[in-house]
């Protein structure tokens, strides 16, 4: 490493996906020796911009140069070659698990040393003196399998992969998502090491604490356009969050309506914890009260929520419902609580797709739509489903199409109105709604906000989650902010802002005068 | 007018298969329709197509159970004996080895539950048990009335009980010129196909069938499904085993054994009928009637034993072909 700089180069760097401009004319200079933040909102192109470098995207715009000359990386293979390597979040998509450390390390062998036969002392020696040719240390066996690692020491086993490829320049993304404190600053000491062996790095995050602890320079992305690069010591945390923002006027407070929310609590989550994934938290929701619950990707919002539907297992949950203490251990608990969920998932966790509409309402109903021999009263379902098909404004030939061939919000207004089914024989008192609008048009998400309103107009308590602040804005009375797995923040519809939010969502409250308390 | 074409073939594709055959048979071979033939080739039928319907049973529930024939003959077996050796009254008697069938499909739903193993593995697992167990209750002898089997001091024993008439009855009998076996496949094939389509308990295992989560996330027991699945299937699988043991007059021990794959055949070739896309009975039903009358009209035809299972091969594919066409429209 080391003996040659390496200076990256990208210019007017664009990339369209059917319907969605990813990345647009985004200028950026990436050095070796030096440590270059990426950050933005969800969406906001970061991942998008790191697989063009990493050659998985290969039909972009613009150019990209290396040391002042022209390449064009059109696969993963072509950027190791000029000396590009990627730790992905998901490190299990880069090794083989019952392969050796030694082995994962020469997966792709290079065109002069292939062999027919090799043996595993084959590769042990050669992993041996490549190591410490290029002075790593590895803390585990390299003749482990690495399906026995962590994730952390995975990572660390890529970076040794992407040194022993002679890599000069490493992207990582989002590397921390599922690292504890110590493995995180055992991560930094790695990354250091590599910027004073004269690596490059980017790196792709959303946690203002880990970007001002490690970054030298800070990129910011915003709906796929590249808002400025600033030098970390030259800038604050406010400045970064206003950047990720943009000018957004907070166009959605005229469209909210008022409402009257009691004052009596409904629910209250008196602690919830899982470790290393969710907790330990506590919230409460009011009486007609839309609860909207916000953070970033892996910010542990459906964490939370699936625990609290008991379809999840969990260190400690206690939960009150006007007052009582209830036990949820499976969602069948939950809804004879009347707590009812609406998934994140349409296809996967919500519907069974080959069905009817009038199956998929009666779904959680199956019982109360029986006589006492267990036979289905089909034309009573047909009934109610048609008011159902009518009230919601469905649009399908009859309750007895194919859920398949509906549209996403059509299909999602399958899924609440199976609950607005059960609240009208059994009642209801929560809703949960985990990412409703996702995948749906513009014209549809306002419908279920209406929806949803609704709802929490006849004085049920509502869960709103959703990763778009916008639309929590728009909908939410309380809005609980989460990031890394807790709540770090509860904001009041008056006073809350895009800013704010974003601010607790990344963990720049953390970061006072460019100096990160508590230790991440 | 070619969609209206293709819609019509993926919904009656099936049955027009078989009016097809029987057609062809009956050109091709001048005994074919009779009403004796037809009720020949039912009752040879009628103990697949109630195993078949208890794999069906399962398979609504996405859950592939392999012990079905193992587990009807262990109890056909279970049955014979105690009614030949321990001189049981029949009744009495079924009702125990339905009890061990039941048994041993509840199993194999422990096993996929609380051990998480798949389900097609747990039920091969139960298959080998049952097997063996068949074999070693029986000391790899056939049990029939008056049979003889060496004693432990040795010497011989003759068996004290007998098979009687009324359980003969089952599997043997005539009512007017219908057979009981034919008359008791009907019976099974009609309650389940109500259970799995008409009950909340048969939405709740198709639900599952399709999509095990979000059915998991609307409150249903999913587990309590897949084991209750996995029991019924294993019961009713074993009434057809002692179905069998009647239809024969002895239990013959590794008769049901060769019906495994004509029962998974059956069951999927019901899917396609009627454009049902998913596990049914009466299109099981349809499945069994239909290798059948191939099986009868070739070997009328004279075309030698050794060639069927390729003739079955050609109609499961065909059978599958179609209900993939349904699925993609």
């Amino acid at each position: 490493m080391g003996e040659s700089s390496f200076e990256l180069v990208a210019a007017n760097l664009s990339k369209t996906f059917p319907g969605v401009q990813a990345l647009k004319d985004v200028d950026m200079i990436l050095r070796s020796g030096e440590i270059h933040a990426l950050v933005g909102a969800n969406g906001a192109g970061k991942s998008t911009f790191a697989k063009i470098l990493s050659g998985v995207y290969t039909n972009y715009e613009g150019n990209i140069s290396i040391n002042g000359r022209d390449v064009f990386i059109n696969s993963p293979t072509k950027a190791l070659e000029y000396g590009i390597s990627t730790v992905y979040q998901e490190v299990d998509a880069a090794l083989v698990p019952y392969f050796t450390v030694a082995e994962n390390l020469f997966l792709v062998n290079k065109k002069d040393e292939r062999n027919i036969i090799v043996s595993q002392q084959y590769f042990t020696n050669k992993a041996e003196s490549v190591l410490k040719k290029l002075n790593i240390k590895l803390d585990f066996d390299i003749n482990f399998p690495v399906n026995k690692l962590s994730v952390a020491e995975k990572q660390l086993l890529l970076i040794a992969k992407a040194l022993i490829h002679e890599s000069k320049f490493i992207i990582f993304d989002e590397p921390t998502s599922s690292l504890g404190p110590q493995e995180i600053a055992a991560l930094f000491e790695a990354i250091r090491f590599l910027k004073t062996n004269g690596v490059g790095i980017l790196y792709i995050s959303h946690r203002m604490p880990e970007v001002f602890e490690i970054a030298d320079k800070i990129s910011v992305l915003r709906d796929g356009e590249k808002v400025g690069t600033f030098t970390k010591d030259e800038v604050t945390v406010e400045k970064i969050v206003k950047s990720m923002l943009g000018e957004k006027i907070k166009s959605f407070e005229a469209k909210r309506a008022d409402r009257n929310v009691s004052e009596r609590k409904l629910l209250e989550v008196l602690q919830l914890q899982k470790k290393d994934e969710v907790g330990p938290l506590s919230f409460y929701v009011r009486e007609g009260e839309i609860l909207g619950i916000t953070g970033l990707v892996g910010a542990g919002k459906s964490e939370l929520v699936t625990t609290l539907y008991g379809a999840r297992n969990f260190d400690v949950l206690e939960v009150k419902l006007e007052d009582t203490k209830i036990n949820v251990r499976t969602p069948k608990d939950a809804i004879d609580n009347k707590i009812y969920f609406v998934p994140e998932e349409r296809r996967k966790q919500g519907l069974i797709i080959n069905e009817d509409v009038k199956w998929n309402f009666m779904l959680p109903s199956f019982g109360e739509f029986s006589n006492v021999l267990g036979l289905m009263k089909e034309k009573l379902m047909e009934k109610v489903s048609q008011d159902f098909v009518d009230e919601l404004s469905i649009k399908c030939f009859s309750p007895k199409q194919k859920v398949s061939k509906l549209s996403g919000g059509n299909q999602q207004k399958v899924v609440i109105g199976r609950w607005l089914i059960r609240e009208r024989s059994k009642g209801a008192k929560i809703i949960i709604f985990d990412e409703p609008t996702v995948g749906i048009d513009v014209g549809a998400k306002e419908e279920i906000y209406k929806l949803v309103e609704e709802i929490a107009n006849n004085g049920h308590g509502v869960i709103f989650v959703s990763s778009d602040i916008d639309e929590v804005l728009r909908i939410a009375d309380r809005i609980v902010v989460m990031y890394k797995g807790k709540i770090e923040g509860e904001i009041d519809k008056e006073k809350a802002t895009s800013e704010n939010i974003l601010t607790l969502a990344t963990g720049g409250h953390q970061v006072k005068n460019n100096i990160v308390k508590n230790n991440l | 007018m070619i969609s209206k074409i293709a819609d019509f073939i993926s919904r009656y594709g099936t049955l027009l298969a078989l009016v097809g055959l029987m057609l062809l048979f009956g050109i091709l071979t001048p005994n074919f329709v009779s009403v004796g033939n037809i009720t020949d080739i039912l009752r040879s039928a009628a103990v697949i197509c109630i195993m078949a319907t208890g794999f069906t049973v399962a398979l609504s529930a996405n859950a592939f159970n392999l012990g079905i024939t193992g587990i009807a003959g262990l109890s056909g077996a279970i049955a014979a004996g105690l009614m030949v050796w321990n001189v049981l009254n029949p009744v009495v008697s079924i009702l125990i080895s339905l009890g061990v069938g039941a048994l041993f499909g509840f199993l194999i739903g422990l096993f996929v539950v609380y051990f998480k193993v798949d389900d097609l593995l747990a039920s091969l697992g139960v298959m080998f048990i049952t097997q063996g167990l068949t074999l070693t209750y029986t000391g790899g002898l056939n049990i029939y009335s008056g049979m003889i089997k060496p004693d432990v001091g040795g010497g011989f024993i003759t068996a004290p009980g007998s098979i009687s008439e009324s359980f003969l009855f089952l599997g043997q009998g005539m009512v007017g010129f219908i057979p009981m076996p034919v008359i008791i496949m009907l019976l099974v094939m009609i309650v389940i196909h109500i259970f799995l389509n008409n009950t909340r308990w048969g939405r709740c295992l198709y639900s599952i069938g399709g999509n095990s989560e979000a059915s998991y996330l609307a409150g249903i027991p999913v587990n309590l499904y897949r084991i209750v699945a996995h029991t019924i299937a294993a019961v009713v699988a074993a009434f057809g085993g002692i179905l069998l043991v009647s239809r024969l007059g002895s239990a013959q021990i590794a008769e049901s054994q060769s019906m495994l794959l004509d029962c998974v055949a059956a069951s999927y070739i019901g899917f396609s009928v009627l454009e049902a896309g998913k596990p049914n009975a009466f299109g099981t039903f349809i499945g069994a009637v239909l290798m059948g009358v191939m099986i009868n009209g070739l070997s009328m035809l004279g075309v030698s034993y050794t060639t069927q299972d390729i003739f079955k091969g050609l109609i499961l594919l065909g059978a599958l072909t179609i209900s993939k066409f349904t699925a993609k429209q």
